[in-house]
């Protein structure tokens, strides 16, 4: 157990490094870096949290992550006056499925050179299973950003 | 002198409803979101006291209104959708202080977009970051230290020949593809000459190229088909799998040229 919280809290700050890296590329104001390393901890560590304890799988959990993250900062960035996915966004890229796409792609080329009939039924085995995960787990961030502020839609716009 | 008075009101609601497709290009240039373009401008339009009609798409911004003597209508074309999340900070914050009424005039709004923030961080200093995010992004997905180190040098040398390139003004998706070509090779020559094998090797190219990540375009295109914006949402979608296409096919290369020579 205290591996597995030692692991949490370790990808927790290697997120709250990568959150700030990806919102200088999209020259996010220098000012809101720290709030974007919190957010990016906090969206790694509740989907690790629920992922790595057996709690939910991985798309589950990477959909509970990016909606606390965007329910959070429905309230956030409202009293910044910063629009909500400057916030977003950068705190979400590091739940990213890498890995999933890297395979299917991999799989991609292993069919494209196959010349044997088991190893390519492999391949395309391989290929939905890792293509389909990371579309899902992609699906599952975007759904989490997008439809918490549907719920508050109404609210917001009469504040704004 | 009543012709001379309305032809100066008309000059001015011409005025304002040009300020207004002017915020809408600014923004939508700058990669906000089009809910975020729309109303940003109606609430310009609101403080400016007009109650306008505006539409965005991939080709530009309209803004109309009807006045007794006719229709005026302003249209702005996008060039290009960038992402400067600076510059959509700015414009939010100038629209709310339209909105309390802290302009006193149309010249000092104008003046206000005229002059847009070009802060950019330094590449010298980005360069690096970028690199440790890849080694940050390797760590993320279980690598060892080797593979990790791999990943930083492959980011270091993928992140600047995309500022090289992109500061010699190529297209989006050539840099995309050679700097993923080339940062991958590298991460992969890397990771062999320090012994790693093929998982780590996998995960150092991985980690190398996931900086290319359009995150931006992808989950703005998914937040504009959600909130019913179908056309700019698709446009958007398709730019991101249009970039990662492009990265794709930089990485399907220097896989293969590693496999031809046997590297």
């Amino acid at each position: 157990m205290s591996d597995t919280l030692f692991r949490i809290l370790t990808e927790g700050l290697c997120a709250a490094f990568v959150g700030p890296a990806f919102a200088m590329l999209f020259l996010v104001p220098k000012r809101y870096l720290l709030i974007i390393a919190t957010s990016s901890a906090l969206a790694r560590i509740i989907r690790q949290s629920l992922y790595l304890t057996d709690t939910l799988e991985i798309v589950s959990a990477t959909f509970i992550a990016a909606a606390a993250i965007s329910a959070i900062f429905i309230y956030i960035a409202p009293k910044l006056q910063v629009p909500r996915p400057v916030f977003t966004v950068t705190s979400c890229i590091s739940l990213v499925p890498g890995l999933d796409t890297y395979n299917a792609l991999l799989a991609l080329i292993s069919i494209i050179h196959g010349k044997h009939s088991d190893l390519m039924a492999e391949s395309i085995v391989l290929l939905f299973n890792h293509g389909m995960r990371a579309f899902a787990v992609l699906l599952a961030i975007c759904l989490g950003i997008a439809i918490v502020p549907l719920f508050f839609y109404r609210y917001r716009y009469h504040h704004l | 002198m009543v012709e001379n008075l309305d032809l100066k009101h008309r000059q001015v609601l011409k005025r304002k409803c040009d300020l207004i497709s002017k915020l809408g290009e600014i923004l939508a240039s700058s990669g906000a979101e089009t809910r975020l373009i729309l109303s940003s401008m109606d609430l310009l339009a609101k403080a400016l006291n007009l109650s306008v009609q505006s539409a965005v798409n991939r080709a530009g911004v309209f803004v109309s209104f009807d006045t007794p003597e006719g229709q005026v209508l302003s249209f702005r074309r996008i060039k290009t959708f960038g992402i400067n999340m600076t510059i959509v900070t700015y414009c939010h914050q100038l629209c709310l202080k339209a909105e309390r009424g802290e302009f006193k005039s149309l010249d000092e709004i104008s003046e206000a977009l005229n002059h847009l923030p070009h802060k950019h961080y330094p590449k010298i200093f980005l360069v690096p970051i970028e690199a440790i995010a890849a080694g940050c992004f390797a760590y993320l997905n279980q690598a060892n230290l080797e593979v990790i180190a791999s990943a930083i040098l492959g980011a270091l040398i993928l992140m600047s020949i995309r500022f090289y390139l992109s500061q010699k003004g190529f297209f989006e998706t050539f840099i995309f593809m050679v700097s993923a070509f080339v940062g991958s090779f590298c991460a992969l020559l890397f990771a062999k000459a320090q012994g790693v094998g093929l998982e780590g090797q996998t995960l150092a190219i991985l980690a190398t190229s996931l900086v290319l990540v359009p995150g931006f375009p992808l989950i703005n295109g998914f937040l504009d088909l959600f909130k019913g914006y179908i056309d700019t949402g698709i446009t958007r979608l398709m730019q991101a799998l249009v970039l990662v296409s492009s990265a794709a096919i930089g990485i399907l290369g220097a896989l293969l040229i590693a496999n031809y020579y046997g590297v």
